[in-house]
């Protein structure tokens, strides 16, 4: 087997790795860059607990030879905030209990991120579609929505 | 006091959101090695040899262990001890666990996986828990697959049914569920000077810690366990799953152990909810109130008892609803087959009584001619209604209102207008 | 996952070039259904080839002579924001839309969809009834050919070693042209279709008569098909509910659908019959809107 040369920056920081040909993207990120947020629920593109963002848009890490993502940005929920900065969708999540188990959640807020940083006003059914590709099965959802919906509501309030 | 009826910030949150929280499968340790269990393919069978040597020599691996270096029991279940840590003679179902290596990577654990030969004398298998209770049965256990039997008897319900204006007899049957927490089951174990520390998703963590204890001949307070977030569980994270061997592998190997299971092997290992087959039978005089019930529960315990007697307690003394009802026959049978085993989820064999209780009371009503609503206000339990189990109601039943409450809002909602039916 | 090399081509020269003596390689696009199979052991290949940097099969083009092209590489996302077929092709933007999930649809492509040969593959009835031509390129030469005639079976094609499937191109729909794309899947997202068709028609705008129809099927045989008893009889007659009700019957008896683990053969059979009334409608509404 042979190794793959990939260069992407990941969270804002230039990374140059040589890659085993058959590792997945999520290994790549939990194992060896200790990015544990990134979550391992399924393997098969099924759950969303490995999402993503790449080039702008979110993509199922399990589903991603690391090799592939030469070239690419990618931004991972290490890569949205810290305790004393969380970002607006993060805060909105706390706010609303829209975290039980936290699992699905890192994946929740980076699609949930991806759509707001594609089109910043979405309406509900946009919210609904843009985080079908996430499974949560504690929170039952309505919560999650809520939490999407007030982050707009707040940044059109500080818009006008 | 100071916290009632506020709402808080969880705690747990902010790590959440970040994704800083370590789950089990995000805790690494120097020196840490990785487990992977062998799994049954087939239902039903006799082990007769299990070949570990290849697998031992394969590079990388550090120890294979099979149910011969389990010092003590090898058993564990929250009500009958009768599911092996790792199997000795006997595979039940699919997903019984019949080796466990421990090597220095995940990669190698499971390529020695595929080592270990194993010979077996399949058996016939059992699937319908109808055909399982049988006596002429393939037999899953030594005394016959019917694990245990609950009756409730109240009244008279042979006279009950004599008199009866209206009868209503169906044959409900609900499926097997899985809870699919998204979080697959993981843990990491390490010994700490003389205690065994295992860091585990779990939702029964004293439990774990008897089990552990009892396995490998340890006095209780030489293990330890520790509750790691957990990732989703509703029941199905309160049997054993990777606490024995964890613990096992990191009392013999001296070295950390991590164990985490794929989606595939958790949907395969793990409990489910009870799949029922419910016999009901309903008789209610001309104006709808109820008479008598004569029903039989037939659960599907699948390989191992779990929580299994005490899911059928639920279910039968829940078979009645919340309604009053004078002459009762239940009775409720769990039962082994070689399915998956059924244990705890969200409800304990309530929600598939429910799902019978509430269907009968539509077809009564639909047969007295009365709406839904009307026979349900006329046979609710009330403040001294006395139940199936003869327990007198004193206080505090709140079905009626419930329900007028529930009506009225509904009512509002299809006939805003402020129009009925 | 087993070991292999992995290779990356920059351009369709460079894939050819890696390919060339090669017959042991797996042509990779967007991965989400390759890696689940390399993941479950189901496929084990010895040398992975990456078209993913092509950027020229990336691309979406109307050309003047009322054509669409969209490059193999075309992700469902790029199918569902695009402009072009929003206008001209919009059974296809309506399958892309009901691909798996956002994650699934932004690095999934309609090359990807249409070579995996699965007989429920979503965009393919609707690249049929839209008309599909593919084009399969091998070093020296280029065929087209209806996408209709690549599949022989679940997982099989007519590519051949050296080959790959750089374009797809449909003719623009016309005004008095309409399509449709219906599917049934057990959820809104993240679900395989139980059935899936895409419907197209031309009306005549004056009589408002139907000239053409194409009517395309997925997950109810080994590949996906066309019912072209059920096309004929909606030729030459204006689109009335009795129409609509006789299309159902005919899908249902024509089609050969079995039972597996998403649903039943008969359920199937119902359910098809339905869908194509739904498709069917919505083309015609298109079609006549506009005409
Ligand atoms: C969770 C999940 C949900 C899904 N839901 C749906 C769904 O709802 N509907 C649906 O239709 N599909 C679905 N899919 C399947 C898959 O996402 C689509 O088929 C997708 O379009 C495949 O494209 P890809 O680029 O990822 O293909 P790849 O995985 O990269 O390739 C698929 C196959 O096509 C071959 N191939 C790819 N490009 C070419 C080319 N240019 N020339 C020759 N051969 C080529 C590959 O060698 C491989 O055999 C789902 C998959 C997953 C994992
Ligand atoms: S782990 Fe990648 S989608 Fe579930
Ligand atoms: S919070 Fe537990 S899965 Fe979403």
């Amino acid at each position: 087997m042979n190794k793959a040369a990939i260069n992407f920056v990941l969270n804002g920081q230039e990374k140059a790795l040589e890659v085993d040909a058959n590792r997945r993207l999520v290994d790549l990120l939990r194992d060896d860059l200790g990015l544990t947020g990134v979550k391992l629920g399924c393997g098969e593109g099924e759950c969303g607990a490995c999402t993503v963002i790449i080039n702008g848009q979110t993509a199922n890490s399990c589903l991603v030879l690391a090799a592939q993502v030469d070239g690419t940005e990618i931004i991972t929920i290490e890569g949205l905030g810290d305790h004393d900065h969380l970002h607006p969708l993060q805060e909105a999540f706390i706010e609303e209990g829209a975290v039980q188990c936290g699992f699905c959640t890192p994946g929740m807020i980076l699609s949930a991120k991806a759509l707001l940083d594609h089109n910043p006003n979405p309406g509900k059914a946009e919210i609904m579609d843009s985080l079908s590709g996430n499974l949560c099965r504690c929170t039952g959802y309505t919560k999650i929505v809520n939490a999407v919906e007030n982050v707009i509501r707040q940044s059109n309030a500080k818009g006008s | 006091m100071s916290v009632v009826g506020r709402s808080f910030r969880r705690k747990d949150a902010v790590d959440k959101v970040l994704g800083r929280t370590l789950f089990s499968a995000d805790i690494k340790m120097h020196g840490m090695l990785e487990a992977k269990i062998l799994r049954s393919q087939v239902p039903h069978a006799l082990v007769k040899k299990i070949e570990t040597q290849t697998a031992q020599d394969f590079p990388g691996v550090v120890a294979v262990f099979t149910a011969e270096d389990i010092p003590a029991s090898n058993s564990h279940g929250i009500i009958i001890k009768d599911e092996p840590v790792l199997v000795k003679d006997k595979i039940r179902k699919i997903g019984d666990p019949l080796a466990l290596v421990v090597a220095e990577t995940e990669e190698s654990a499971s390529q020695a996986l595929e080592a270990i030969k194993v010979e077996l004398e399949l058996l016939p298998a059992v699937f319908d828990p109808e055909i399982a209770m049988k006596p002429d049965s393939v037999a899953i256990y030594p005394n016959g697959n019917i694990l245990e039997r609950r009756k409730i008897r109240k009244g008279d319900v042979v006279e009950a049914f004599k008199q009866a204006e209206f009868v209503v007899e169906n044959k409900y049957c609900t499926q097997m569920a899985e809870h699919a927490y998204i979080e697959p089951e993981a843990g990491i174990a390490y010994v700490d000077g003389e205690n065994v520390v295992v860091h585990v998703s779990t939702q029964n963590p004293h439990f774990d810690r008897k089990e552990v204890a009892r396995n490998l001949s340890l006095p209780l307070n030489k293990v330890r366990i520790i509750q790691a977030p957990t990732g989703g569980a509703f029941g199905g994270k309160l049997d054993i799953s990777v606490q024995v061997l964890l613990a096992l592998a990191a009392f013999k190997t001296k070295r950390p152990v991590r164990l985490v299971y794929s989606r595939k092997e958790s949907i395969l290992a793990s409990t489910k909810r009870h799949p029922f087959v419910i016999y009901y039978k309903t008789a209610a005089d001309q104006y709808g109130r109820l008479l008598g019930i004569e029903a039989t529960i037939i659960a599907d315990g699948g390989a191992y008892a779990s929580y299994g007697p005490a899911t059928i307690t639920r279910a039968a003394v829940h078979l009645t609803g919340p309604y009053e009802v004078p002459n009762v026959k239940i009775d409720a049978y769990i039962v082994y087959t070689n399915n998956p085993t059924a244990g705890a989820m969200r409800g304990f064999g309530a929600p598939q009584a429910a799902f019978a209780y509430e269907q009968q009371m539509d077809l009564l009503a639909e047969r007295v001619g009365m709406s839904p609503f009307e026979i349900r206000m006329l046979n609710a339990l009330k403040n001294g209604s006395v139940t199936a189990t003869d327990q007198v109601l004193n206080s505090g039943v709140g079905i009626s209102q419930t329900l007028e409450q529930a009506y009225a809002t509904a009512q509002q909602i299809i006939f805003p207008g402020g129009l009925r039916p | 996952m087993n070991t292999f090399d992995y290779y990356r081509a920059a351009t369709l020269v460079e894939a050819f070039a890696l390919m060339r003596d090669k017959t042991n390689y797996t042509l990779l696009a967007g991965g989400t259904d390759l890696l689940v199979k390399f993941n479950e052991k189901i496929m084990n290949p010895k040398i992975v080839l990456d078209l993913g940097l092509i950027k020229d099969m990336r691309e979406i083009h109307f050309e003047g002579i009322g054509q669409v092209t969209l490059g193999a590489l075309v992700t469902h996302t790029q199918v569902m924001e695009s402009q072009i077929l929003q206008k001209y092709a919009p059974a296809l933007v309506k399958a892309s839309s009901m691909v798996g999930s956002p994650q699934i649809r932004n690095r999934g492509t309609i090359g990807g969809n249409i070579c995996n040969a699965s007989p429920a593959a979503d965009t393919v009835p609707a690249l049929i009834a839209l008309g599909a031509q593919i084009e399969l390129t091998n070093e020296k030469q280029v065929r087209v050919i209806p996408l209709e005639e690549l599949f022989l079976g679940p997982g099989r094609t007519v590519l051949q070693t050296g080959e790959i499937l750089t374009k797809i191109s449909l003719k623009a729909l016309k005004p008095d042209q309409g399509s449709g794309f219906e599917k049934l899947g057990k959820r809104k997202a993240l679900a395989i279709s139980v059935v899936n068709t895409g419907v197209f028609i031309e009306v005549d705008s004056k009589t408002r008569a139907i000239n053409e129809a194409r009517i395309a099927l997925g997950s109810v045989a080994p590949t996906p098909i066309r019912i072209k008893k059920a096309e004929s009889l909606l030729l030459g007659k204006v689109l009335s509910p009795t129409l609509l009700k006789d299309v159902a019957s005919v899908v249902a008896s024509e089609i050969k659908p079995i039972d597996d683990i998403r649903s039943k053969a008969e359920y199937r059979r119902d359910v098809a019959g339905e869908l194509v009334k739904r498709a069917v409608e919505e083309a015609w509404n298109k079609a006549s809107f506009l005409g």
